[in-house]
């Protein structure tokens, strides 16, 4: 859980610098790519209704943060990729796990007091995994950098399509 | 040409909140990296010695170390920390006997730190929502969301 901002940018980033190469990757499935990259933070449903709360009212173990694991994205990017037309579903599916990928790439360099990350892998491991503890979900930089290279990209898109084109 | 998704779907939801609910069943182990939390304090169920990693709002000096009101949990005293009253701590440490909690490495954010976190939270949520509807649109006759910029399929 770097902020979301740097998440959402850099999906933008590695999504729309290939489509500069494939005409396959639109504005479109630039867009799937963003939305994979806010998957993993569904977990956030949390500050709604707290993972207890749902305990409490439905007296069985429950937690929001399966969302922020391998196995919950795996599953929501599943059913969003059923969202769209079969002959879309590759291309979705595969820019929908660039997103989320570069999420948790992301998120596995944070720094947490313990040395160790959320069990990002679960359910293939229920272990936090030992992070090299780089920079704080509250610092600025990193958005600060997102900004600039996915400005740089979305420069580098208008040149190639001319900027009148609806998006990007 | 409809395809089968709808049992795909059901079976998916119903994978989605074994995965929800399982993911409650994940309980402390610090030999895997997961930690005792704020709620283990409010239990009561830690014995000393036990890894600790809990997250707070400093409110001052107190006898030995600086009181920290737990977010989902009671107000503790922790030594070794540094951090101004009003203060966000996160904080790794070891739970002693006498009730403090003695820090290994804590987290010192101020005040406007975590909102910032939120609000820029909240304009890449935006920015993405923005581009969903700007890019995509729904289609009635495939039931299903299809690029703008493609014209009838």
């Amino acid at each position: 859980m770097a902020d979301l901002l740097t998440h959402v940018l850099t999906a933008y980033a590695l999504a729309a610098l290939p489509s500069l190469l494939d005409d396959r990757l639109t504005p479109a499935t630039t867009t799937a790519a963003m939305v994979g990259a806010v998957l993993p933070d569904l977990n956030r449903i949390d500050l709604l209704v707290a993972s207890e709360s749902v305990e409490t009212s439905l007296g069985i173990p429950f937690g929001w943060d399966a969302f922020s694991t391998v196995g919950g994205v795996a599953v929501v990017a599943t059913l969003v990729t059923l969202l769209v037309p079969p002959r879309l579903r590759r291309r979705t599916a595969a820019m929908l796990g660039l997103g989320a990928g570069s999420h948790f790439c992301l998120d596995y360099l944070l720094l947490f007091p313990s040395g160790y990350t959320h069990p990002y892998l679960w359910p293939v491991t229920a272990a936090g995994l030992p992070g090299p503890n780089l920079y704080l979900s509250s610092a600025r930089w990193p958005a600060a950098v997102a900004v600039v290279v996915a400005g740089a990209v979305r420069v580098a898109v208008w040149r190639r399509r001319g900027p009148v084109a609806r998006t990007d | 040409m409809r395809t089968p998704r709808r049992p795909l779907v059901v079976v998916l939801l119903l994978t989605l909140v074994a995965l929800l609910v399982g993911y409650g069943t994940v309980t402390p182990d610090p030999a895997a990296g997961r930690f005792f939390g704020d709620d283990a304090l409010a239990d009561g169920t830690l014995a000393p010695g036990d890894r600790v990693a809990v997250s707070g709002t400093a409110r001052g000096d107190a006898p030995g170390g600086t009181r920290l009101d737990l977010t989902d949990g009671p107000t503790v005293v922790v030594r070794g920390l540094d951090a101004a009253p009003g203060a966000d701590v996160w904080l790794y440490g070891t739970y002693r006997g006498d009730g403090t909690i003695r820090t290994h490495r804590a987290v010192v954010r101020a005040p406007w730190e975590m909102p910032y976190l939120y609000a820029v939270s909240a304009l890449g949520g935006l920015l993405t929502l923005g581009r969903v509807v700007r890019t995509w649109r729904f289609d009635a006759d495939e039931w299903a969301f299809v690029p703008r910029e493609e014209r009838d399929g």
